[in-house]
This record gives structure tokens, C-alpha cells and sequence, in this order.
């Protein structure tokens, strides 16, 4: 749509702009397609070139400017290789620089990270982001990853079904996730269903459908007797013996552990509470050895965590 | 994929659309031809009859080209699957070197005109050919066989002609069997026979299903292998068609045989369609 | 491992039947008498030298490869542009324009050609050349669209999408991108329907009025005469053949040659 591949209702502008009936070949916009879209029977040169001849450049000006990116994408050595002689790493790098060098006013990039590996996805995430950086280019990156969205943004759009949830910076987004999808969407959340009961002390006091009344910070539309839902981090939760939890995290449940998962820097712990409910706990793994995890199936322990941490949302 | 935008496709898909077009409308013409009355001589009648398919359905000595080009080619098929099925094998368990020489041949038969091909195998089915002067100086044989402008040479000429047909639909269902599966299954006990019959032979049915189909209908339908082979002693349901058109000059008449030829050819790919369907392993 | 042998056995023979008619044919063309030997009774050229002599042939020749020529020219064309719409737009009855387009592959060749001849007759047309065009035209487009269809459908349409964002118009953006990809599919789909127009006969021969090609021109000779001439055509365009194979090899690779 962005692109103008395809048809839609509404308006895309650009710079104040209105670029709707614009054909794709003239919005220049560099876009970086999922699968790269690296044209097989050219070079790497060529490829990063193409954008110039349309745009009929001038030989020298052309061979700079293809220098240009190849330079800043780390692609020396490679200028004459065919795509299908380089790693996706590097394809990836090609269609980059390839998009980078007709110098859009807006760069797409379609989960430009999705065919790569585990490792080389978090290397390329930090080299991406330098690059935005430092060409100042505007980029607009999609991506089904909730973590690489809040790695690399300034501002994240959370969509579903073609409809925007929320917009704001990564940190609006995690912390103050406005509706249960978006909480459960961008990180893991556990959520309730509660009815406000009271509000005091600056807190809102919220009874659970379990019965347990917990403390959430007050919200300006919060009414009296409403229902409402809430939200909890698994890694905000603190895992404690039945009936010892720490001084000071005001709200509390009790529950059984159903099943742990060993993660290696941290535990994933599911806790059934006594409405059957299920809440999960992340707990950092601190020290090596059994002694330093000591929660075990099937044995009683208290949730506890502070009412600050406590996410109010509408729905 | 773009949507359903009418204006763009209309010029990418009218001349294409002209041609089929065309092709039907002959067709048409053709049935239409088969219902008008004979009036001889290339010229027909007016009002609609059936008496073309009368004459051709009542006449015993017609049916008989039409049972002699269904059952004849039966059995050559038949010969033409087990022929082609140890060609394709033999490709399949071939060296890269051997696989290139034997695809290379079978591709010349491709291209060369079946009149050419036809005419090698009569230059060597003959009285004084090749096979008739080996046997007679061998001493097997004191008379020269009779191998051509009978039934004999016509099912030659039908299976060499019509096995490059079965062979490659066979190899490429041959060629797409995961190269780990005979391994396992003998792995598990199989012999190399009876891990041919449960595992290789079902995997390349539609292999064999596409080469049947299109050899059966390539025999029924031949004209040239008859007409050389046969030297107008054993005349199939093509040739009919062309002596009553060309010959005869009885249009309504070679039509309405043509129409029967074109139905029983789309009940063989409907049939096999339907018949195969059921039978191909799902993936 | 017995078995094996035999089936080994078997193949091995079947591809010398299938070889061997062929030497014969070209043995014979070698005769130096006029008896169709073989082996031949004393070598020459003499029968080749005699394909010149008979007009017939010639201007067969000439009538064969215009009509191979021009029917592939069309049918590449119309099958580059049938196959951009079915490939890249969604339309109403598609499969039936794709099904409809192939089906003259299970029309028996008589039927086609009776078919033909029974329109142009009807039409007043007997003229060879334009009854051999349409009917050209019409046979060799099946095998020409199939092999573009299938060819187009793996040139992938991000790679334009990607050349007009970099700022190709979308004609050149197929011009540069795509056509380049498709190159080889669209020689297969020529090499077939060059040979598919080239070997015609049995449709053929309901049209050759004033003009004949050169298959119906051998089918006749064989006939009719009996002198070592028709060998000496038909090897020929044999060792034709086998020359192509060996050129079309090196292009494309004989993957694509098997699919037909």
C-alpha cells in the first residue's frame, strides 16, 4: 500500500505529500522485500546500481555512489558476485545498500529479518539500527517479532487485523499497553478481570474473580464498582515459599507450581492459583547448582509484587 | 496477485482467446457437418439428420476399424508400459554419463517426424530387411516372415514409436522418490524385490498413469504407423476417417466418425482422470 | 540381483530398437545403387546429391520451415502474453482459459485436421499457406503455453516490484528483470513448437492443396517411389535432429527438453 502495489481506501502522505495515484516507480520509496527480491542475473554492483540508471545517473556518478554503499554496508570484495554466491547475511546487506542508494525519503522494510538465523538476527538488529542512525533516513520497519520492534524503534505501531492499537515509544508500549491484546501481544502479560471496589491512599482496590483484592495505581477514568482488567509482568511477580513473602510487595496470591521451564538465564514458572487460574512467573536463575532453584512442582507458594507494577487497562 | 481489474488482462489474453476460439469453432463446423445429409462430392444437404451416424453404426465393417484401433492398442500399450518401464528403470539406476546418452536418444525420437521414424522401422521389418536377412542367413528361417502390411508390423511400429511417451512421465516419478526410501526399506527387511513391488512400483503410479493415458491415446488415434506399417491391409479408425474425407468425399461420414474418435479420446482422459485420481498416494 | 540384470538387459535392448531403425535409415540413404539396402551395396552421396533434383522437396523445405518459423513466433508471443494474465491477475474462469488453451493436446490429430478442412472449405479457403498458418498456429500454441505458463509462474513478481521501487517503469522493470529470468523457458516452449509445426503430418495433410510440407512430401514419396531418396532426406533432418539435441543441450540442459 505503502509501496503502491496495491489498491486501498485512505491517504498516504509523505512529508505533508499526498503520494495516493502515484505510481510505485516514482514515490521513491527504498524498499527492503522480505525475501530481498536481489535481482539473480546481476551483480551485487549492479543491483545497488539500478536504482541510479533508472534515474540515468552518470557513469562516474553512478560508480560513487555504488561505492558509497557498498562501503557503508560492509560489502567490500563482493562487488562482483551474483546473489546466489553470498550468504543471507550479506544478501541481506546488498538489498540495503540497493535500497539506501536512490536516497528515499522513506525506507520499508518488509521483516527484512525473518529469514536470517537467531544470532546473525540480533547482530544485524544492532547493525540496522546504527545504519538508521547514522543515514537519518526515515524507516518504517514491519516485523512480527514484538522484541526486534522495541529493539529498533523511536515509535512502534501495534496492529491487528489491518487496525493500529497503539502507537507510542517502546517503552509506552510495554508499560502502559492500552488493551489486553497489546499486553499479551508485546511481551507476555498475565491478566485478570476485576471490578474496582474502592479507591484509597491514591491506589485502587480491585477483588479478583478469585476473591483476592489486590492494589493497582488509580487511573483518571477509573469509576467505582467498574469492571476492569489487569495486567501483571511474569517478570514483576516474586516467588516466595507458602506464607513467607518479602516485607514491602503489598499484593499477594497463593497458588501451587504446575510446571517449571528451565531457560537458562531465568525460569518460567506456571502457577495454578485456587480458581484454577494459571499465572506465570519469570524468575531470574541467580547462582549455579539446584540450591539457587528451589521452587519444585507441586509445592505452595505466595505471589507477591508491588501495586505500582500493576497495568490498568480498559478491555 | 493483482485483483480482478478487466481492462488490464483483455489484451494480454485476446489473442489467445482468439486462437481456442477458433479451434472450437472448427470443431463446431466439424459437428455441425456430421448432422447435415451427404449430397457427395464434398457437398452436403440441408436439415439436420442422424443418418451419418446410422451409416457408420450400422455398418459392421466400420465398427470393426474402431474395435481394431481400441483392442490392438490395448495390447501394445501394455507391451509399451513394461518396454518403457525397464528403459525409464535402467535411467534411473543409470551412471550420470549413461543417463545423459540414453535421454539424448529418446529426445532425437522426439523430435524426428513420426513419418521419418515410421519409415526406419519399415526399411527394417521389410521382405529384404534387416530382420528377414539375419534370420534367412542364419538359416532360421528359409521364407522371408511376412512383418510388414499386417497387424504384426503395425504393433511394432506402434510400441518403438510410442515408448520415449512412457518413458519419461515413469522416470520423473521415478527420479522424485526420496533416493533414503530403498535403503530403509531394506533396511527393514525388504529384498530388493519385494522393496520394488510395495515401495518403488505404487510411488511411480502416476508416473505409469500418464504414460498409459497418453500412449493408449496416442495408438488409437495413430495414423501414420497404420498407413506405412499397415499399407492399407490394416487400416485404423484415422485412416477411415481420412480415406472417407479425402477419398470418398463424404464429409458428414469422416465426421461423424471424427465425433466418435474425439468422444471415446475424451472418455479415455476423463476416465483415467477419475480412475488414477483415486488410486495416486497423497503426499 | 538377478532381476536386476534383466530389466538391465531389457532396457538396454528396448534403446537399441529405438536407435538402430535410425541407422538403418541412414545406412540406406548411403546405397550407391538404387535398391534400399542395407547394409548399403557400395557407399555415395548420390541420393542427397538428388533432393536438389526434385523440386518437390525444395519447396517443401522452404514451406516447412516458414511455417515453423512463424507459428513459433506466434505462439511465444501469445503465450508470454496469456501466461502474464493468468500468472499475475485473478480473473473469472481462468482455469477454463488455461484448460481450454491445452485441450487441442487430446484432439486427435485427424480430428484437428478434418475439423480444419471443413471450415476452410466451407470458408472458400483453399489456399495453403493461410490454411497451414491457422492450423500452425493452433497446434503449436498448447506446448509453447504450457512451458511459458509454468516459466513465468517461478519469475517472481517482488523482483519487479523491487526494480519499480528503485524507479523502473513497469514495462521496463519487465524488460530488465523479468524477461532475462524467463529467457530459457521461452526457448524450450520455441523448441517445441518449432518441432511440433516441423514434424506435422497427420493434420497437415488434409490442407496441402497447392503446397505441401516436407513431412506429407516424404510420406509421399515413400509411397509412391522407391529409390533411396526419401532415406537421403529423412537422415537428413535425423542428423538434424541429433545436431539440435547436442546445441539445445549445451543451452539448456536436457532437464528441460524431457518435460514435454
Amino acid at each position: 500500500m505503502l509501496a503502491g502495489f496495491a489498491e486501498y481506501d485512505g491517504r498516504v502522505l509523505i512529508d505533508g505529500v499526498r503520494i495516493d495515484g502515484v505510481p510505485p516507480h516514482k514515490r521513491g520509496i527504498g524498499i527492503v522485500f522480505q525475501d530481498y527480491a536481489l535481482f539473480p542475473h546481476m551483480t551485487v554492483e549492479q543491483n545497488i546500481g539500478f536504482g541510479l540508471r533508472m534515474r540515468n545517473w552518470t557513469a562516474s556518478a553512478q560508480k560513487d555512489a555504488v561505492e558509497r554503499g557498498i562501503r557503508l554496508l560492509r560489502l567490500d570484495g563482493l562487488g562482483s558476485r551474483y546473489p546466489h554466491e553470498l550468504s543471507g547475511g550479506q544478501q541481506q546487506r546488498v538489498a540495503l545498500a540497493r535500497a539506501i542508494a536512490i536516497n528515499p525519503a522513506l525506507l520499508l522494510l518488509d521483516e527484512p529479518l525473518a529469514a536470517l538465523d537467531k544470532n546473525l538476527r540480533d547482530d544485524m538488529q544492532v547493525e540496522l539500527r546504527q545504519l538508521q542512525q547514522s543515514v537519518g533516513i526515515t524507516t518504517m520497519f514491519v516485523t512480527h517479532d514484538q522484541e526486534e520492534a522495541l529493539a529498533l524503534s523511536d515509535k512502534v505501531i501495534v496492529m491487528n487485523h489491518g487496525e493500529v492499537r497503539q502507537f507510542g515509544t517502546p517503552m509506552e508500549i510495554y508499560n502502559s499497553p492500552v488493551d489486553r491484546f497489546v499486553a499479551d501481544f508485546i511481551g507476555k502479560s498475565n491478566i485478570f478481570a476485576a471490578q474496582i471496589v474502592a479507591e484509597e491512599g491514591g491506589y485502587l482496590v480491585c477483588r479478583l474473580a478469585n476473591g483476592a483484592v489486590v492494589k493497582a495505581p488509580a487511573s483518571a477514568n477509573a469509576v467505582q464498582g467498574s469492571s476492569i482488567y489487569l495486567s501483571i509482568r511474569p517478570e514483576l511477580l516474586l516467588l516466595a515459599h507458602a506464607g513467607r513473602p518479602p516485607a514491602g510487595l503489598e499484593n499477594r496470591m497463593e497458588g501451587i507450581i504446575e510446571n517449571v521451564t528451565y531457560l537458562g538465564h531465568r525460569s518460567k514458572i506456571r502457577v495454578r492459583l485456587n480458581d484454577d487460574a494459571r499465572l506465570d512467573v519469570n524468575q531470574p536463575n541467580v547462582g549455579i547448582g539446584q540450591d539457587a532453584s528451589w521452587w519444585q512442582i507441586g509445592q505452595a507458594v505466595t505471589l507477591s509484587w508491588l501495586p505500582e507494577n500493576t497495568v490498568v487497562i480498559g478491555d | 496477485m493483482r485483483k480482478a481489474s478487466f481492462w488490464p488482462i483483455v489484451p494480454l489474453v485476446a489473442p489467445a482467446l482468439a486462437v481456442v476460439l477458433f479451434f472450437f469453432a472448427c470443431l463446431g463446423v466439424m459437428v455441425a457437418y456430421s448432422f447435415l445429409p451427404n449430397a457427395g462430392m464434398a457437398q452436403v444437404g440441408t436439415g439436420f439428420t442422424l443418418a451419418n451416424y446410422g451409416r457408420f453404426f450400422g455398418n459392421a465393417f466400420y465398427l470393426a476399424y474402431v474395435s481394431r484401433s481400441l483392442v490392438l492398442s490395448m495390447y501394445c500399450t501394455a507391451v509399451t508400459l513394461v518396454l518403457g518401464y525397464a528403459v525409464a528403470y535402467l535411467m534411473y539406476r543409470a551412471t550420470p554419463r549413461m543417463l545423459l546418452l540414453i535421454s539424448l536418444v529418446l529426445i532425437v525420437q522426439f523430435f524426428t517426424a513420426y513419418v521419418i521414424r515410421t519409415y526406419a522401422i519399415m526399411l527394417v521389418l521389410g521382405r529384404n530387411g534387416l530382420i528377414n536377412q539375419v534370420l534367412m542367413g542364419l538359416g532360421v528361417i528359409d521364407q522371408p516372415l511376412k512383418l510388414l502390411f499386417n497387424e504384426i508390423g503395425v504393433a511394432i511400429g506402434m510400441v518403438l514409436v510410442s515408448i520415449p511417451f512412457m518413458v519419461f512421465p515413469i522416470y520423473s516419478s521415478l527420479h522424485a522418490i526420496p533416493k533414503n526410501l530403498e535403503p530403509a526399506a531394506q533396511a527393514l527387511g525388504a529384498s530388493p524385490l519385494r522393496c520394488f513391488w510395495s515401495v518403488i512400483l505404487p510411488l511411480t503410479i502416476p508416473g505409469i498413469a500418464a504414460g498409459v493415458v497418453i500412449v493408449y491415446l496416442f495408438e488409437v488415434t495413430a495414423y501414420i504407423i497404420p498407413a506405412l506399417l499397415g499399407g492399407g491391409y490394416y487400416d485404423m479408425v484415422a485412416n477411415l476417417i481420412y480415406s472417407k474425407a479425402m477419398g470418398a468425399m463424404d464429409y458428414p461420414l469422416s465426421s461423424a466418425v471424427a465425433m466418435t474418435m474425439l468422444v471415446i479420446s475424451c472418455v479415455i482422459v476423463y476416465g483415467a482422470q477419475k480412475a488414477f485420481g483415486r488410486l495416486l498416494p497423497r503426499r | 540381483m538377478g532381476k536386476g540384470l534383466v530389466v538391465k538387459a531389457l532396457g538396454y535392448g528396448v534403446v537399441l530398437c529405438l536407435v538402430f531403425p535410425l541407422i538403418v535409415l541412414i545406412g540406406v540413404s548411403l546405397n550407391a545403387g538404387v535398391e534400399q539396402n542395407f547394409p548399403p551395396h557400395g557407399l555415395s552421396l548420390r541420393w542427397y546429391a538428388n533432393i536438389v533434383n526434385r523440386d518437390g522437396f525444395l519447396r517443401a523445405i522452404q514451406m516447412t520451415l516458414f511455417l515453423a518459423v512463424v507459428s513459433t513466433i506466434w505462439s511465444v508471443a501469445v503465450s508470454i502474453l496469456v501466461s502474464l494474465a493468468i500468472v499475475r491477475y485473478k480473473f473469472a474462469g481462468k482455469d477454463l482459459l488455461l484448460t481450454a488453451i491445452l485441450s487441442p493436446l487430446i484432439v486427435p490429430q485427424v480430428v484437428v485436421g478434418l475439423a480444419f478442412l471443413m471450415t476452410l472449405s466451407t470458408l472458400g479457403i483453399f489456399t495453403s499457406m493461410i490454411s497451414l498458418i491457422l492450423l500452425h498456429g493452433v497446434i503449436t500454441l498448447p506446448f509453447a503455453a504450457r512451458v511459458v505458463v509454468s516459466t513465468m509462474m517461478g519469475a517472481r513478481i517482488s523482483l519487479e516490484e523491487a526494480a519499480c521501487s528503485l524507479g523502473a517503469p513497469p514495462w521496463k522493470a519487465f524488460w530488465l528483470i523479468t524477461m532475462p529470468l524467463i529467457r530459457p523457458g521461452l526457448g524450450t516452449a520455441a523448441v517445441f513448437a518449432f518441432v511440433t509445426s516441423f514434424e506435422n503430418f497427420t493434420a497437415t495433410q488434409f490442407l496441402v492443396w497447392d503446397r505441401t510440407t516436407l513431412p506429407v512430401e516424404i510420406y509421399t514419396f515413400v509411397q509412391t517411389e522407391n529409390d533411396p531418396t526419401g532415406a537421403a532426406i529423412s537422415s537428413a533432418i535425423v542428423l538434424s535432429v541429433c545436431l539440435l539435441v547436442l546445441v539445445l543441450n549445451r543451452l539448456l540442459g536436457l532437464e528441460a527438453l524431457t518435460k514435454r
